[in-house]
């Protein structure tokens, strides 16, 4: 069944589309949420999470925009894993979690959506597969040896990639170059 | 300003990366935790279990995280403790001071002086050559191995080995247990009896995580052109548990990038030992961590071990922690009865130069 088949059943109230939901997707939402955890929590919490997650599904199918499931359910899926290490404390920083802006555009970083805004147009701007690298690790949390073993990728080469990436989206912060220039 | 990366990437939608873990639930167990959910009367949820990890790791004695944390950082690489930063749960930092105590050797330095020059390096250079897996035994292979990715990394490291008058050792096979790695050199027994997965909280499957398949850690190495090698995996003591270590040998005239940095911190107890072969061992044994290192004819050897002096905590059972409940605190005699485990002769034939 398709994003489509089971979009339309589950605006119909039809559990099918639920459970084709689950069938299909619970593989990523379950990647998803396992590796923000890492092993921070057990198994049943990335159950329960992953549970969590299609029971929003359900809940919000009628204002679900999209035409695809995938990225919505793996947006949700990610927020459930923050807020679950949010919540018991667990939710640690990193120096390289921190992307230190300086400059003139500084100021108009100040706004938490603008900075958002300008991050994830940076990082769409990105080449592949500094993007996929970027996003595997900052997005999905993966670990940097996880990132290779999928990327067939030495390590050293996605720690390189993830600095490079790094300076680079700094850069293009500081200097509203790239796809926000003017902005 | 500061801005956090992984704050600022919150609902953004991503369509298309694979992503796969072995700890995803089945659908059929999430279809019944909604079915109870949404429908209640339909189904029934699988209860959680009474003891919550969270709970646990909450309650988890700094010390202890901080054993945990290390020890997990050791399995990425020895090179990696030269400074780690560590952070608590709650989001404290503390910085690990960690002096180097390895023997003056040429292997030594030039891993260190190749430690602090290639973080720069890595980026400083236009032509990445190190986007692709290169092919086994090139000399692009060669850099990768040891992370030199750029043209500048490439000549600073060529510089290095120069100075120190080493060459580069290739990597000859990964292994796993023990006899694959008799079989690839001929030899037998010269690691210690290995414990017997499955059998106790070091090697078995996962107490915390019900029907976990996997291991706490997987034992794993590899051997490199000229003998040297690095080895994680587990010793069976007398007394019936087993130890996890690290094993690192160092071939004289080879590099190996941070196979020859031991890294320790402050409070050890230090103390030498002679092996049944004469070999002179130095043992030092930490709160949450053990060394040994010997120099041999042809090479050294550095051991780092996985446990310490202080008993682990009987509530420090997740995750990274997992393995250290119900092992008692290593002793003195257990650390000197691992480190003569070790047939240093057999150590010492391998590294042919």
């Amino acid at each position: 069944m398709d994003d489509a088949l089971i979009l339309q059943k589950l605006r119909a109230g039809d559990p099918a589309g639920l459970g084709a939901a689950i069938e299909t997707y619970t593989g990523y939402v379950g990647a998803v949420i396992a590796n923000q955890l890492r092993r921070r929590g057990s198994r049943e919490d990335i159950e329960e999470l992953t549970a969590n997650v299609f029971v929003s599904l359900w809940e919000n199918r009628l204002s679900i925009r999209s035409g695809r499931l995938r990225g919505w359910l793996g947006a949700v899926a990610r927020n459930e894993g923050r807020s679950f290490l949010r919540k018991n404390r667990l939710l640690t920083v990193s120096p390289e979690d921190v992307l230190l802006i300086s400059g003139d555009v500084a100021e108009k970083l100040l706004e938490r959506d603008e900075a958002r805004r300008l991050l994830w147009e940076a990082v769409d701007s990105l080449t592949e597969p500094d993007r996929e690298i970027f996003l595997r690790y900052y997005y999905y949390d993966q670990s940097i040896p996880a990132i290779a073993r999928d990327m067939k990728l030495h390590r050293e080469a996605v720690k390189s990639r993830l600095r490079r990436g790094r300076d680079k989206l700094r850069d293009m912060l500081e200097r509203e170059e790239g796809p926000f220039h003017g902005a | 300003m500061e801005h956090n990366i992984r704050d600022l990437l919150d609902d953004y939608t991503e369509e298309e990366i694979p992503l796969r873990s072995r700890r995803s639930p089945r659908p059929e167990t999430v279809q019944k935790r909604v079915e109870a959910r949404l429908f209640p009367g339909e189904a029934s949820a699988p209860r959680r279990p009474a003891r919550s990890l969270l709970r646990t790791l909450r309650a988890l004695p700094a010390a202890a995280l901080l054993l945990s944390l290390l020890t997990v950082t050791a399995y990425a690489g020895l090179s990696s403790l030269l400074s780690e930063r560590v952070y608590t749960p709650e989001g404290a930092r503390e910085e690990l001071i960690l002096n180097l105590g390895a023997p003056e050797s040429p292997e030594f330095q030039a891993a260190l002086d190749w430690e602090q020059r290639r973080e720069a390096l890595d980026l400083a250079g236009e032509n990445d050559i190190g986007l692709d897996q290169p092919e086994p035994g090139s000399q692009e292979a060669l850099y990768a191995q040891n992370g030199a990715f750029t043209q500048a990394a490439r000549e600073a490291l060529d510089g290095i080995l120069e100075q120190y008058g080493l060459t580069m050792a290739a990597l000859l096979s990964p292994f796993q247990e023990p006899e694959e790695l008799y079989a690839l050199t001929g030899r037998d027994g010269f690691l210690p009896p290995a414990g017997q997965p499955g059998q106790d909280p070091w090697t078995g499957p996962d107490p915390n995580i019900p029907g976990a398949e996997h291991q706490i850690l997987l034992p794993s190495g590899a051997l490199y052109e000229g003998g040297s090698l690095t080895y994680s995996g587990y010793a069976l003591l007398s007394g019936g548990g087993t130890v996890p270590y690290d094993l690192t040998l160092i071939a004289n005239g080879r590099f190996l990038a941070g196979a020859g940095i031991i890294t320790r911190g402050d409070g050890f107890e230090e103390w030498s030992l002679t092996a049944q072969d004469g070999t002179a061992l130095t043992l030092d044994l930490g709160s949450g961590q053990a060394f040994v290192e010997a120099r041999l004819a042809n090479g050294a050897v550095f051991l780092f071990v996985r446990a310490g002096a202080e008993p682990p905590d009987e509530d420090t059972d997740i995750g990274r922690v997992a393995a250290y409940s119900g092992f008692p605190p290593l002793t003195r005699e257990m650390l000197e009865e691992l480190a003569v485990s070790f047939d240093y002769a057999a150590l010492n034939a391998l590294c042919i130069g």
